[in-house]
């Protein structure tokens, strides 16, 4: 009887999930789940506000000597920095004159846009976040998005009208055109289980640990000159035609609470190599 | 149906939302609260009521997803059915806790391990998932023990015999 009952709703619960995914695939759906999760959202972002404290404690205990000792670094980095900010500030007014003379454009306050991070994708492995801006803000598929410091930590996936999906970096769909900053070693950063590795770089090429890397312009995908990451680690084998190159964010991508949208970047040029082919 | 297994499993399924993640920086290695709860639940209490739990919890997790719902409710129901089957083995009620404990576990375990093997495939991230063995071991050893911690709270009270009951 027992095992009846149980199998009655196994079934019953198959046959759900089973409509359930074919009505998803439907546009009254999407608004539909739409709507939850402008209810579900608020409540999310409320709790988080209230355990994000704690959860920094708790994350950070027993690291009170280590980040005294961080700190102190800091402070020594702080004061050297100050001191080349000076020289930057004189060589600005040089580099804005080279900058407008080649065309080349660099992001305004007004091609930026700060977009709170609501919450992360609950679906294991999946690196994606859902921020607080939508195409009402001018937000499209393809544009950037930085974390601190201007580094990029992603890509628009999903927009909906007041908010989007963000695909991070370390989403196994996530592939990035870049280069190595000081030797301009051409790779391809890719994701994959909440990690980076830098793809497709030649075995012996020139690449160190520590190497930070920017975005390249190849594709027309992102902005050309965005940091990317730094260079965890360089395995080169006699045997791999490439190198296994480990990469690691420069922003903590696990922790993010703020991003900034590049809307002043139109994610246009996207070759499609079957064109020549038909 | 009960109504505090309802609450319980979707209370859980909204602090996995936006709690875990805040602690547990990796995303492979969170426990899965749900099914920790639906675990203990089915072994201690009811298999039967834990069915029902499972639409609301997979409601909730995934319309903040980029998965379908449907998906959520089909990596749920791998630890409502080892729930049911290991009800059936529920033949001596006199083993008691003792009995109880190592089944909630386990029933918990492989439950996780199920979640995260269906959700590992719908989303094409099985390699990710080989990638990351240490943390699924992980978080299937969290949600063990948080469901052994559970199982002797879910014991239902034993009610003193009278002289004629």
């Amino acid at each position: 009887m027992a095992i009846g009952r149980s199998a009655a709703w196994f079934s019953a619960l198959l046959i759900c999930a089973i409509l359930m995914l074919a009505a998803s695939a439907l546009a009254p759906m999407g608004g539909v789940e739409s709507q939850a999760r402008d209810l579900v959202t608020p409540l999310v972002t409320a709790v988080q506000g209230v355990l994000r404290p704690i959860s920094n404690v708790v994350l950070h205990a027993g690291q009170v000597r280590a980040l005294s000792e961080e700190n102190a670094a800091l402070r020594l980095d702080l004061e050297r920095l100050q001191a080349e900010l000076g020289t930057f500030r004189e060589q600005r007014s040089a580099v804005a004159a080279a900058a407008a003379l080649l065309g080349t454009t660099s992001f305004e306050a007004n091609e930026l846009l700060v977009a709170q991070v609501l919450l992360r994708d609950p679906a294991p492995g999946q690196s994606t976040l859902l921020v607080a801006r939508g195409s009402e803000d001018g937000v499209i598929e393809g544009q950037p998005v930085l974390g601190a410091g201007g580094t990029v930590v992603g890509i628009v996936a999903d927009v909906e009208a007041t908010r989007s999906w963000v695909r991070l970096l370390t989403h196994s769909d996530s592939s990035v055109a870049v280069v190595v900053q000081s030797s301009r070693v051409p790779g391809a950063l890719q994701g994959g289980g909440g990690t980076l590795t830098l793809e497709f770089v030649e075995r012996g090429a020139n690449v160190a640990v520590g190497d930070v890397f920017v975005t390249s312009a190849l594709g027309g995908r992102l902005p050309p000159g965005l940091l990317a990451g730094r260079v965890a680690s360089v395995d080169s084998q006699p045997q791999h035609l490439h190198a296994r190159i480990t990469v690691e964010p420069l922003s903590d991508l696990r922790r993010l609470e703020q991003v900034l949208i590049v809307t002043g970047f139109m994610p246009g040029l996207d070759i499609d190599i079957t064109d020549g082919l038909q | 149906m009960s109504l505090p297994l309802m609450l319980l499993v979707t209370a859980a399924s909204f602090l996995q939302i936006a709690a875990l993640p805040l602690f547990t920086p990796n995303p492979w290695a969170m426990p899965l609260l749900p099914v920790a709860f639906a675990a203990a639940w089915s072994v201690n209490r009811s298999e039967d009521e834990v069915w029902a739990t499972l639409l609301p919890a997979a409601l909730l997790l995934g319309v903040v997803s980029t998965q379908r719902v449907g998906w959520f409710l089909v990596a749920l129901l791998p630890v409502a059915l080892l729930g049911a089957v290991m009800a059936q083995a529920r033949v001596d009620e006199a083993r008691g806790l003792r009995w109880r404990l190592p089944v909630t576990a386990s029933v918990a375990g492989l439950g996780a391990l199920g979640y995260l093997l269906a959700m590992a495939a719908v989303s094409g991230e099985f390699f990710a998932l080989t990638q990351a063995v240490p943390a699924v071991v992980g978080a299937i050893l969290c949600t063990s023990t948080l469901a052994s911690v559970l199982a002797p709270l879910l014991q239902p009270r034993q009610r003193r015999r009278g002289l004629f009951a």
